[in-house]
């Protein structure tokens, strides 16, 4: 007899044969439910990690394995799982949608957008938890990712591939230098992927105006998971941000990853282990904490196709305590890491780079030549002048030189400094620092610093742009060009009239 | 502490199967599951093994009465003995819990709940009943209910397997397609 595949009895007829039009799914009832875990009796043959479908619509992922029962965490707080629904196995892990769709777009840790401009075309998904590159397969950082921070990228600079901490009290720009580094990336081919986990909602707006204003969202994907969220959203999110960098890396682009911050990361993770009942360790954090950091941080790096992540976790401490249990853990496993000082914050230098903390690992081998030639000895500099304020302010007579290290020191403070969301390219502050190197500074009065550098840099990009474009060009400056800025200098110094006070 | 308790239950449970599993016929054992169930409803009704000024042998021989009543007078007698000696008395409903589901691991016994929006008729309940043994490798319990909810179609249940082929499911795929949809 023939079976009507549309007659509801012939697709009962068919479901009766032995050919099995659906197949048998492994199934769990769930015993207990409460503060976003559900128990799970059953699913014995159900792995660590694994996606779980519940029968009312609600999704968790697995974390533990007990002899009868699993645990899982529900991904979604608005739908309910009450006791004896049945729970099954899906067969795969947590994945999340990658590819170009997601650059300009604003999503949440399931790879929903929040952002009102419709579904999220993704080219693949791909799980969120994906194997670190081999040694074999990465190459050395070698080339700078500029911030545009002239404090960062003279100082403290970064490379593509790197992994570098950015650590400070709450409130000491953290988050806004990490915002200037994304807004300098316009026009140099690196997308970025800003992570909020269990930040405000006001923190994440502002964030998107501020991406939206400076035309940063053609190159940025923001993906958020604040603090009303679910502790499991907060966990994966930045898992679900490193995946989306996998991919653009596999293509062959460079991305930036701004963590922000891993501290909230943590804190939920604790809470995650201690309602499944693990034993707390120091701090209360699980034993596996610095497991949860090294294997999202060490995803970064450069490949061999020449690709790379760079990562800039940020992390909060309390009291200028680096030597808490989070941060060390962070500072052990970045290439170095930015420390930003409130002391130096509330005296007005800002960014409040502290940089005798501050270091970074790769160095030299990422910076510009440029750059480079220029702040050989300003490490120094600095050191010598803040060694010499503490005795400057007991108001005892300096000999010569110490006054000469302290006038230096003041002024390379000064140029240091530098306004939010107005960022330098190499060429700019290697300018800017060939002054101070070469005490074309030294006569000025200090609020006539930052104008003089300034300017001297728009004059020589406007009235002598041959010159800029071969410093831009070469990534270097070559003897000839060296002295013919020497000379530039000299012209403009007698050219510049100080402001009105 | 309910986990722990758990453990001990199966321990307890483990120990009962290892004595009496083989001298356990399948009417024993469907007379123990529904003890099981008769203790699971009536909580209350162990509450005087509680009681420590009740003889444990008052409480034996108020137990033989139920015990008698299901055929399974001397294994439950000897296991009751047990934790009234170990001052567990309070366990003997996880206990019986636990006994049902370490022999039916054991035995690879699958209980199937099988749920039709209309009567199946012996032939159709034999063809589930051998698609069900060969998908699941387990030798079948099955009992058969009426759920006009499903619309048309089947949906077996168990503690450990589901299949439902059902227009129910199909419109619940249509309106959420995550329930279908493995990905994450």
């Amino acid at each position: 007899m023939e079976i009507k595949s549309t007659d509801l009895v012939s697709l009962f007829e068919k479901s009766l044969r032995d050919v099995a039009q659906e197949p048998l799914e492994e199934i769990g009832i769930v015993v207990q439910v409460g503060d976003g875990i559900c128990h799970v009796h059953g699913l014995s043959n159900a792995v660590y990690g694994e996606l779980i479908q519940f029968e009312g619509g609600n999704r968790g992922i697995i974390f533990n394995l007990d002899e009868d029962s699993v645990a899982i965490f529900l991904l979604q707080t608005i739908t309910p799982v009450a006791e004896l629904e049945v729970a099954k196995r899906t067969g795969s892990v947590f994945q999340t949608p990658v590819g170009n769709g997601l650059i300009g777009r604003v999503i949440n840790a399931l790879g929903e957008p929040l952002d009102g401009l419709g579904e999220i075309k993704a080219s693949e998904y791909r799980p969120v938890e994906s194997e670190i590159p081999q040694i074999i397969d990465r190459s050395p950082v070698n080339e700078s990712l500029e911030t545009g921070i002239i404090a960062i990228d003279a100082l403290v600079p970064i490379g593509k591939g790197q992994r570098e901490l950015i650590i400070g009290n709450r409130s000491t720009g953290k988050t806004a230098v990490a915002m200037d580094a994304i807004l300098h990336q316009r026009g140099k081919n690196v997308l970025c992927i800003y992570v909020s986990i269990g930040q405000r909602q006001a923190n994440l707006a502002r964030t998107l105006r501020l991406l939206e204003e400076n035309d940063a969202l053609s190159y940025t994907t923001i993906v958020s998971a604040d603090a009303s969220e679910a502790v499991l959203k907060q966990y994966l999110a930045p898992y679900v941000a490193c995946t989306i960098a996998e991919k653009f890396r596999d293509e062959g682009r460079d991305v930036l990853v701004v963590y922000d911050d891993l501290s909230n990361h943590a804190i939920a993770f604790r809470e995650m282990s201690l309602l499944l009942r693990r034993a707390p360790g120091r701090e209360a954090y699980p034993g596996d904490v610095f497991y949860l950091h090294s294997r999202l941080l060490e995803r970064a790096g450069k490949v061999a196709n020449g690709a790379s992540i760079t990562a800039l976790p940020i992390v909060q401490i309390q009291s200028d305590d680096i030597t808490a249990f989070i941060p060390t853990n962070l500072i052990s496993i970045t290439d170095g890491q930015i420390f930003l000082d409130t002391k130096l914050f509330n005296q007005g230098t800002r960014p409040a780079v502290n940089v005798e903390l501050s270091v970074s690992r790769v160095g030299g081998a990422a910076q510009t030549n440029a750059v480079k030639k220029m702040t050989k000895a300003m490490r120094l500099d600095l050191a010598q002048y803040h060694e010499l304020l503490d005795f400057a302010q007991f108001g005892t007579e300096l000999d010569e030189v110490s006054q000469r290290v302290l006038a230096r020191g003041a002024i390379a403070v000064q140029i240091l400094k530098q306004k939010q969301f107005v960022t330098y390219s190499f060429v700019d502050q290697s300018l800017m620092l060939f002054l101070m190197k070469e005490n074309f500074l030294n006569k000025l009065d200090l609020k006539h610093v930052q104008i003089f550098v300034t300017q001297f840099v728009s004059y020589v990009r406007s009235v002598y742009p041959d010159v800029y474009d071969t410093i831009f060009k070469d990534k270097d400056i070559s003897d000839e060009i060296y002295e013919r800025l020497k000379a530039l200098a000299k012209e403009f110094d007698k050219l510049f009239v100080p402001p009105e006070a | 502490m309910k986990g722990n308790k758990s453990t001990l239950a199966r321990k307890y449970a483990q120990a009962f199967i290892r004595v009496f599993g083989h001298s356990l016929s399948r009417e024993n054992f469907f007379a123990l599951c529904k003890l099981e169930r008769f203790f699971g409803k009536h909580r209350k009704a162990l509450f005087f093994l509680s009681l420590p000024h009740i003889s444990n042998e008052k409480k034996l021989s108020s137990l033989d009465v139920i015990f008698r009543s299901y055929g399974v007078t001397d294994s439950c007698r000897k296991l009751v003995s047990l934790l009234l000696a170990d001052k567990r008395a309070a366990l003997l409903h996880e206990v019986l819990r636990q006994v049902c589901c370490v022999y039916k691991k054991e035995q690879r016994l699958a209980s199937f709940v099988v749920s039709s929006s209309h009567e199946l008729e012996q032939q159709e309940r034999a063809i589930l009943r051998r698609f069900l043994v060969k998908a699941s490798g387990c030798d079948i319990i099955d009992i058969y209910t009426i759920d006009p909810e499903l619309i048309a179609g089947i949906r077996a249940q168990s503690d450990e397997f589901l299949w439902e082929y059902s227009v129910r499911k199909q419109l619940r795929c249509l309106s959420d397609p995550r329930v279908c949809d493995p990905r994450g």
